[in-house]
C-alpha cells in the first residue's frame, strides 16, 4: 500500500473521529477522553470494515477525497487534545483567506468567463509564489504577533509534508487547504460580519430605546 | 495572541526548514517543446496503390466505447476500450487487442473495477475513458477515467503502469486537478510527447461548464502543469492536441454548445504554456468526440461526425497548412439515422500507415487502416460496408 492510500485512509478515519467527538460536545459531553475507546472503535471500524468489497474509508474517499495536511493536523488535534488547537483566527484573517484565497480557487470552476482572471489553483503546480508569499506573510505575522505560532507550524508541516509527497496530489494548494477548511474559514468571515451588522443594529435600537426613553 | 521571543524564533526556524525543503522537492518545469518529427513524404506514400482495410475488434461485452490506441516497441498495435452490459455499469472493464500485421493477435480484459479498487484504495463503480502512451522506458501507460459517485461529471483520472504490454497493471494514482473535491476531470484523446521527456495530457472539465485543460506530466506521473485551454465563450471539451512545430500545436474540440455545434479550435504557440481559442472550424459537430492527427507529411487529419445531429456519418478531414483551412476527405461510415459511428481515435505506425479505431453502433469496435494514397482519391466509392465479424 502507497503512502498516499495510508494516509488518505487514516484521514478518514480522523475525520469519522472528529464528527462524533464534535456531535457528542453539541450533546453535552464536555470532558471527554483525548481520543479515547468511543473514537477508536469508530476510527478503527471505518478502516477495517469492508461494505461492498471496499472499506468504508475507500467509501469516504471516493466521495470527498483527502483532506489537507493542514486539516488533518487540526483534526488530530482536535480529537486528541483540543488545548492544543490554534486559536480561532480573526476576522480580518478570515475575509483576507476568504476573498484572496477560497474565492480565486473555487470561482474559476463555476465560470466560463472567469470573474477572477487568476486561476489561482495553476500556481500550486510550481509553487515559487506560493513559497515566497507564504515566507512574506507568516513572517510579518510572525514579527507583528497577527497570528499564532501554532497556524505557523501547521504550515511548515504541511510545507515538509509536500516536499515528501505524502499526499496523491502534486499541487501546493491541496497541502494548505481543501474544501472543508476554507469553508469553514468563509463561515467563520461571514458570521463575524454578520455579528458586526447584528452588533450595529443593536446600538441604533438601543439609541432609539434611549431617544425615546428621552422624550418621555 | 502572544508569543514569547523564543517561540516565534522556533517557528521562524521551523517555517524556514519546510519553505527550503517545499522550494528544493518542486519541479521546475523545463522548456516547452514539443517532440515533432520533421515532416517527410513517408516510403508508402510513395505507393501508387491506395491501401484501405478496416476489421472488427472481438466483442467480449454487450456493448463497447471510447477506444485508444498505442504502438508498441515491436510493431504491435494496443488498442484500449471500456465495455460493459452498457455504459456506466459496474461491470464496465477495460479491454484490450493486440493488432500486428492486420490480424488480431490477442484480447483480454485489461482491467476491471475491483482491480482499479484495490489499486487506489478507493471506491469504484465505472469506468470509461482510456487513453494509451508508450513512455520512453517502452513501458504502456494508461490514463482511464472512473467514478465514485455520481456521474461522469464526478469522475476523476487514474494513472497506471504496465511492464507486460497492458495485462496487468501497477503504480496507480489518482490525478488530482481541480480544488474541488477534485470533481470532474476527464480524459478521451491522445498524449502528446514532449523534447524533455515529459507528456503532454489533453483532459477537460464537465461540471457546471465544460472546457479543455493541457495537463504537463514527467515520467512518473507528476503532473507539473494543468491550464485550462481557456474559452470565455461556448461550451467546449475532449480536446485534441496535434503539434506542428516545436512550440505551435493546434486542438480541435468536441461542442456542448447548443446554439453553435461546430468544432472549436484552440491554439498555442508557446509549447502549450498558454492556449488561445481561436474562431471554430466549419465542420458541424453533434456534441461528439472529435480526433486529430499530424501525419507523417506534416498535413493534418480529422476524423468526425459532421452533423448537426446524429452521429451516423464518420468523416476525415485535412488540412494542409497547419489548420488554418480544412476540406473533407474520405467518409468513413455512413449509415442510417440512429446508428453510430463515433469516438474516433487516430495512430500512424513507422510505415506511415494510419489507424483509425472507433466506436461502431456501440456494439463494438472498428479499425480501419489506410494509407495516405486512400486519402488523395476521390470520395466516389461506396464507403465501406457494415461488416461483422
Amino acid at each position: 500500500m502507497s503512502v498516499h492510500a495510508i494516509y488518505g485512509l487514516v484521514a478518514q478515519g480522523l475525520i469519522v473521529a472528529t464528527a462524533i467527538r464534535f456531535v457528542r460536545e453539541i450533546f453535552g459531553h464536555k470532558n471527554l477522553a483525548r481520543f479515547g475507546m468511543e473514537l477508536w472503535i469508530p476510527a478503527t471500524t471505518v478502516l477495517i470494515v469492508p461494505v461492498a468489497g471496499v472499506s468504508i474509508a475507500g467509501h469516504l474517499r471516493g466521495l470527498w477525497g483527502d483532506p489537507s495536511i493542514v486539516t488533518f493536523v487540526l483534526l488530530l488535534r482536535y480529537t486528541s487534545n483540543p488545548s492544543a488547537l490554534p486559536s480561532r483566527p480573526r476576522l480580518s484573517t478570515c475575509l483576507l483567506t476568504t476573498f484572496f484565497v477560497s474565492l480565486p480557487l473555487y470561482l474559476p470552476l463555476f465560470s466560463l468567463s472567469p470573474a477572477i482572471p487568476v486561476d489561482l489553483y495553476s500556481f500550486g503546480w510550481q509553487p515559487k509564489w506560493i513559497l515566497i508569499a507564504l515566507a512574506v506573510i507568516m513572517t510579518g505575522s510572525i514579527a507583528l504577533r497577527t497570528l499564532s505560532h501554532r497556524w505557523v507550524n501547521l504550515i511548515a508541516i504541511a510545507l515538509i509534508a509536500y516536499s515528501i509527497g505524502l499526499m496523491e496530489s502534486d499541487n501546493m494548494w491541496d497541502y494548505l487547504v481543501d474544501p472543508g477548511l476554507l469553508f469553514t474559514i468563509a463561515f467563520l468571515a461571514i458570521a463575524g460580519v454578520a455579528s458586526i451588522f447584528r452588533g450595529r443594529t443593536l446600538t441604533a435600537d438601543s439609541n432609539t430605546d434611549t431617544l425615546q426613553g428621552a422624550k418621555t | 495572541m502572544s508569543n514569547s521571543p523564543s517561540m516565534s524564533r522556533g517557528s521562524i526556524a521551523f517555517l524556514a526548514i519546510g519553505l527550503v525543503a517545499a522550494a528544493l522537492s518542486s519541479h521546475e518545469l523545463t522548456d516547452a517543446r514539443f517532440a515533432v518529427i520533421p515532416a517527410v513524404a513517408p516510403s508508402e506514400t510513395k505507393s501508387a496503390e491506395p491501401l484501405f482495410a478496416s476489421i472488427d475488434l472481438p466483442r467480449p461485452t454487450p456493448t463497447a466505447h471510447a477506444s485508444s490506441m498505442a504502438f508498441m516497441h515491436d510493431g504491435s498495435l494496443l488498442i484500449a476500450w471500456f465495455g460493459g452490459t452498457r455504459e456506466g455499469a459496474g461491470d464496465v472493464a477495460i479491454q484490450m487487442a493486440k493488432v500486428k500485421d492486420g490480424r488480431v493477435q490477442d484480447s483480454w480484459t485489461s482491467l476491471t473495477c475491483d482491480q482499479l479498487e484495490a489499486l487506489t484504495h478507493r471506491v469504484i463503480r465505472t469506468l470509461g475513458n482510456p487513453v494509451l502512451w508508450v513512455d520512453t522506458n517502452g513501458r504502456m501507460c494508461m490514463c482511464v477515467v472512473s467514478v465514485s459517485y455520481g456521474g461522469w461529471s464526478g469522475s476523476a483520472v487514474n494513472q497506471l503502469q504496465s511492464d507486460d504490454g497492458g495485462r496487468s497493471w501497477s503504480k496507480a494514482h489518482r490525478l488530482i486537478l481541480s480544488p474541488l473535491f477534485n470533481f470532474s476531470t476527464l480524459v478521451r484523446n491522445q498524449t502528446v510527447a514532449m523534447e524533455d521527456g515529459t507528456i503532454g495530457l489533453p483532459a477537460y472539465h464537465e461540471f457546471l461548464h465544460k472546457w479543455g485543460t493541457w495537463v504537463r506530466m514527467n515520467a512518473a506521473g507528476r503532473v507539473l502543469q494543468c491550464d485550462r485551454m481557456h474559452s470565455a465563450a461556448g461550451e467546449w471539451l475532449q480536446p485534441a492536441v496535434a503539434a506542428t512545430s516545436a512550440t505551435e500545436a493546434v486542438a480541435v474540440l468536441r461542442s456542448a454548445n447548443i446554439t453553435e455545434p461546430v468544432i472549436g479550435q484552440s491554439a498555442t504557440r508557446d509549447g502549450g504554456q498558454t492556449w488561445l481559442m481561436k474562431a471554430p472550424l466549419d465542420i458541424p459537430n453533434p456534441n461528439s468526440s472529435v480526433s486529430m492527427i499530424r501525419l507523417a507529411d506534416g498535413s493534418l487529419l480529422i476524423a468526425a461526425n459532421p452533423l448537426v445531429t446524429g452521429r451516423n456519418v464518420l468523416q476525415l478531414f485535412r488540412s494542409h497548412d497547419g489548420g488554418a483551412h480544412w476540406s473533407a476527405s474520405r467518409t468513413i461510415e455512413r449509415g442510417e439515422k440512429g446508428g453510430e459511428f463515433s469516438y474516433p481515435f487516430f495512430a500512424q505506425s513507422v510505415n506511415g500507415m494510419i489507424q483509425l479505431s472507433y466506436t461502431w453502433q456501440r456494439k463494438g469496435i472498428r479499425l480501419c487502416v489506410f494509407n495516405t494514397r486512400w486519402l488523395d482519391t476521390d470520395d466516389t466509392e461506396s464507403p465501406p460496408m457494415e461488416n461483422t465479424p
